[in-house]
């Protein structure tokens, strides 16, 4: 029984004024006033520094990748990530949605959970309609396979994207500790970038093991222009290019299937 | 569970396991969503758990939206 219940509040009264003690647990849940409909925007920002998020009018879903791309470990806190548990859900209402036309994948990360990222870079390249992605400061190690999953992407002038070996970081928790194991994660990754994008497997691996780029590590730090040389990237740009992209993807896609109606 | 970032595994993994946030479930319209309770009344909504795709796209319910525990039951 709470605070509320008891009859010892107000409604709205603040319940505890130390709710994060221990033993609290039900007190946590006293009854609080419902928010004014109004005041909805200014709680968006203060609990996400931003405004409502996805805009009810719009046609397309932005997508963004930040941090460290988060799985089946809560990291510590001194990492910002993206979490595959928020993300996957938002990608089956984005596919399911009438309103959404089109997805926008924006990254700016330092890689992170591969089956994690492998998850959303399928459910990205699993989409029926049309996605674009942009790679602002950084889409590295796993970020490279979430980015080439994108119909079309697009690579700021300044970012930069880190291939390279997958390896035991010191700190692995029920895996298989095995030589074998890494290599077929490995194999995993390389076969969706290649079959994402126009890099060959002979090229990715290259860049992959390249010894001679990095001061202390193995691996190829591939920048903007050299990304689209290589053929992982099919063009550099910003946000401008990457929209009108996207909403040519969307006209595209409606022209087929007014086309489609008309046959039918 | 493999981790692939150039971010070093001392960094990454520093003060791994030292605390973790008081996860509470409760119920709200026929959806299960995991908050962390804030003690004014108010939760910072962690996650949500729903079979309808949409809920995933309301606005008042991102992760991070602070949410009001009036109505809602604990799970």
């Amino acid at each position: 029984m709470n605070a509320q219940e008891r009859g010892d509040l107000m409604p709205g009264e603040k319940a505890w004024p130390n709710m994060e003690s221990a033993g609290a647990d039900e007190e946590t849940l006293a009854p609080a006033p419902a928010p004014a409909e109004s005041a909805a925007v200014v709680q968006s920002v203060q609990a996400l520094g931003q405004t409502d998020p996805i805009r009810a009018d719009s046609n397309i879903f932005c997508l963004t990748i930040v941090g460290q791309v988060e799985g089946h470990l809560v990291l510590p806190p001194q990492n910002k990530t993206t979490k595959y548990e928020h993300v996957i859900p938002q990608l089956v209402a984005a596919e399911q949605s009438e309103k959404i036309e089109g997805v926008l994948v924006i990254l700016n990360t330092v890689g992170g959970d591969v089956e994690a990222g492998l998850a959303i870079a399928e459910m990205i390249a699993s989409l029926s309609k049309p996605t674009v992605s942009l790679v602002l400061g950084g889409g590295h190690s796993i970020g490279v396979p979430i980015a080439v999953a994108a119909d079309y992407s697009f690579i700021a002038e300044t970012a930069s994207m880190t291939i390279h070996p997958i390896r035991l970081t010191g700190m692995v928790i029920g895996a298989p500790q095995s030589f074998e194991y890494l290599e077929k994660m490995q194999e995993r990754v390389t076969r969706f970038v290649v079959s994402h994008s126009r890099i060959s497997e002979a090229v990715f691996r290259e860049l992959m093991l390249n010894t001679g780029e990095m001061a202390r590590d193995i691996g190829t730090t591939v920048v903007g222009r050299d990304a689209v040389r290589y053929g992982l990237i099919d063009e550099v740009g910003g946000i401008g290019q990457a929209m009108a992209k996207l909403n040519a993807l969307i006209a595209a896609r409606r022209g087929t299937q007014v086309t489609g109606q008309g046959v039918q | 569970m493999v981790m692939w970032t150039i971010v070093p595994a001392s960094l990454l993994w520093d003060g791994f396991g030292e605390s973790s946030p008081r996860w509470v479930e409760v119920e709200h319209e026929g959806v299960t969503m995991l908050v962390v309770p804030q003690g004014d009344g108010f939760a910072r909504l962690e996650r949500l758990i729903s079979p309808r795709p949409g809920d995933y796209l309301r606005p008042e319910w991102q992760p991070g939206a602070r949410i009001s525990l009036a109505g809602k039951s604990r799970l």
